[in-house]
């Protein structure tokens, strides 16, 4: 090992390690500017070229402010593997990773050769992931989504649980789908649920999530122009909601309309379990005297009323 | 027959046994690894799902053998049965299949020896002496996909012959009965689970044949097995009405009903991380996008009034053939048993006692106690 200075060209631009997005790099810039490099960039020699292992954001920044010589420790090229454990400890002891890093980070492996064994197993932990393959292969498949979404995932720090949905999209899909995130900001949970809801409507319908948003009513919810984003939201889950269960929401129309022919007096309301899984419905009145129970018990005996109830009840079965 | 299995891995203590012997003079062409389970452990770690499933694992014991089936939680009524859990895991590969998503391992794993499952049996017969227990080995697993290499029903037949007030179910979506019927155990049930040809091709990937299912069902019921009937899960799927009637006609070509210790009903339920699981594996499966809800134990279903319209449908189907068959449903709340059978049982144990109360009104042949209902809870 040893540190010296070499010229831009002379560092490959395959950036085989690089793992983390790329970020703003204004302090780190003029930071550089100021006082030059505290930290060398951390490489290895193929060829007569280097190959960074550690310092992508100080080669960029080193880029933007046309340096032509880059200060750089010289690692041995026999153990890339050991070296790259290393960078990821370090940056570990700072901060967690994303799941978008964790991918690269594994799809890295994968080319050096590592994706078995126990020389694998500690990469897992740094990483915080489990020794199962089919997590693994999943969250490799999030380095493949497009650049957007990739961006959408980091910037939320979405887990894998919330960004699984989104793995079974196709490109254009993808990105419809984050642009109406980023419209009505949709965050985390609300969007893995809303693409979930998308995914059974589609795959009943065989439509496509772009020409499913393409029409009524998520095309009028959208382009609202007095709505709020959280009003869109609301209106977008219902619809949601029913186009995937319309047999459910079939029956609670019924039993809604059964509910208003019973006239209920007395403030009262009507509740039920609107998934129809706990049969019956919870009556609520609120009474206040004598004259009030009179009313009340007078309503729940009326003979008229009784074939509604029993249509009311029916439905739910 | 040749075994479903590429790879063979051996736990180094269980090298010698004679189970392990058997299954390994019967594997010929199988690569057989053998290792420390340390070793084994990594190995099956780095399996995908779709591969393991082209595994064996025979490994000494680990976790709890033999113990009450987890059922679901409350107001969904469950039997109180009694799982054998030697073997996790299954070569078959259903689309809808729980241990997709519930087992850690992906592959097939046999636990030898099966002493301490007889000790455990023991110990739960002598804790509650005047209960029936029904056992059963298909829980995480096929109970008979490996037995033609395992033999492992002859061992659980010989091992519940003539044994009082218990028995043992095979559950199965294969034709593997072989052995099964060589020393048939009076208090021992073959059962099978049952869709429609289409769903057995579509989602069943692996299994027997309907007609195969049903030819085998018919030899255990001629060796003198008791049989039993899982519809589940029923799936809604185009023209289900007219299949699943066409189902219960082409069951009852082939048994009589008087040997049919019980009939199960149960629709498609799945927690909810199972259908992200399952749709990376199956993606032209159609089930999980039908209309359904969470269930109030966490699991998704189909919302109550089609599942009544189902199981109403089933049921008037079977009653047309068997009629007083004994009809339970897995899984469900007292009010869909309501509004199907026109009554419920009181509760888990009332449903354990109906169980036993059946078994010892139609098959004396069982060596059971007549069960007392003070006694079931």
């Amino acid at each position: 090992m040893n540190i010296r200075t070499v010229r831009y060209e002379e560092i490959l631009q395959d950036f085989f390690f690089r793992f983390s997005s790329p970020s703003d790099l204004t302090d780190l810039k003029a930071s550089i500017a100021a006082g030059g490099f505290e930290t060398p960039l951390q490489v290895i020699a193929s060829g007569k070229r280097y190959r960074i292992i550690a310092g992508f954001r100080r080669y960029e920044a080193a880029r933007s402010l046309s340096l032509s010589n880059i200060p750089v420790r010289v690692w041995e090229p026999d153990s890339p593997v050991e070296l790259f454990y290393r960078v990821l400890l370090a940056q570990r002891a700072q901060r967690s990773f994303t799941l978008i890093e964790k991918a690269r980070v594994l799809l890295i492996l994968d080319r050096l050769g590592e994706a078995r064994g126990k020389a694998r197993k500690r990469f897992l932990s740094i990483l915080d992931l489990p020794f199962q393959e089919e997590i693994l292969e999943s969250i490799r498949a999030a380095a493949g989504l497009e650049q957007p979404v990739q961006e959408y995932i980091e910037r939320l720090n979405l887990s894998l649980k919330m960004a699984q949905p989104l793995l079974g999209l196709d490109s254009r899909d993808q990105i419809t789908l984050i642009q109406l995130a980023d419209l009505l900001r949709i965050r985390g949970v609300e969007l893995a649920e809303m693409v979930e809801s998308i995914r059974d409507i589609l795959g009943r319908k065989c439509l496509s999530l772009s020409r499913l948003l393409g029409t009524e009513p998520f095309k009028q919810i959208i382009h609202h122009r007095d709505w709020t984003p959280s009003q869109k939201r609301r209106r977008i889950h219902l619809a949601l909601e029913e186009r995937r269960n319309p047999g459910l929401r079939q029956v609670n129309e019924e039993i809604r309309r059964h509910c208003d022919q019973l006239g209920i007096p007395l403030f009262g309301n009507i509740t039920w379990d609107q998934t129809l899984e706990r049969p019956g419905v919870e009556l609520r009145m609120r009474i206040h005297s004598s004259e009030e129970v009179d009313r009340a018990a007078g309503w729940l005996s009326d003979e008229s009323l009784r074939s509604i109830w029993k249509h009311l009840l029916d439905s739910m079965s | 027959m040749k075994p479903p299995f590429r790879t063979i891995l051996v736990d180094e203590t269980i090298r010698h046994h004679f189970l392990t012997n058997r299954l390994l003079s019967h594997a010929g062409g199988v690569r057989v690894v053998y290792a420390d389970s340390e070793c084994l452990d990594e190995i099956i770690q780095e399996q995908t799902l779709s591969y393991g499933k082209r595994m064996l694992h025979l490994s000494s014991p680990r976790g709890e053998l033999v113990k009450p089936c987890p059922g679901t939680r409350k107001p969904y009524l469950c039997c109180r049965y009694t799982v054998i859990n030697q073997v996790r895991q299954c070569p078959m590969d259903c689309s809808y299949c729980i241990l997709q998503d519930y087992l850690s391992s992906p592959v097939t794993t046999l636990l030898i020896p099966l002493d301490p499952v007889w000790e455990e049996v023991d110990r739960m017969q002598k804790q509650e002496p005047e209960r029936f227990f029904r056992f059963g080995t298909g829980e995480l697993g096929d109970s008979l996909a490996l037995d033609p290499w395992t033999s492992l029903s002859s061992e659980f037949m010989q091992y519940f012959a003539g044994r009082r007030n218990c028995l043992i179910e095979f559950k199965t979506k294969s034709d593997r009965i072989e052995n099964a019927i060589k020393n048939p155990a009076s208090n021992a049930v073959m059962s099978w689970s049952l869709n429609p040809p289409g769903i057995i091709l579509d989602e069943e990937k692996g299994s027997a044949s309907l007609e195969r299912r049903l030819q085998a069902a018919k030899r255990c019921q001629d060796a003198g097995l008791l049989l039993g009937f899982h519809f589940d899960p029923l799936c809604f799927f185009t023209g289900w009405e007219s299949k699943y009637k066409k189902l219960v006609r082409t069951l009852f070509d082939y048994v009589r009903p008087d040997r049919i210790a019980w009939i199960s009903l149960g629709s498609l339920r799945y927690p909810p991380s199972l259908k992200n699981v399952s749709l990376k594996r199956f993606p032209r499966t159609s089930l999980f996008y039908h209309e359904m809800i969470r269930g109030l134990d966490g699991k998704m279903r189909y919302p109550r009034p089609m599942r009544i319209r189902l199981y109403r449908s089933l049921e008037r189907i079977i009653r047309h053939h068997a009629k007083d068959i004994f009809l339970y449903f897995c899984m469900e709340p007292p009010w869909v048993w309501k509004a199907v059978l026109g009554a419920a049982p009181d509760g888990n144990a009332h449903l354990d006692y109906l169980f036993a109360e059946n078994l010892y009104r139609r098959f004396p042949e069982i060596e059971m106690d007549e069960p007392k209902r003070e006694r079931y809870g």
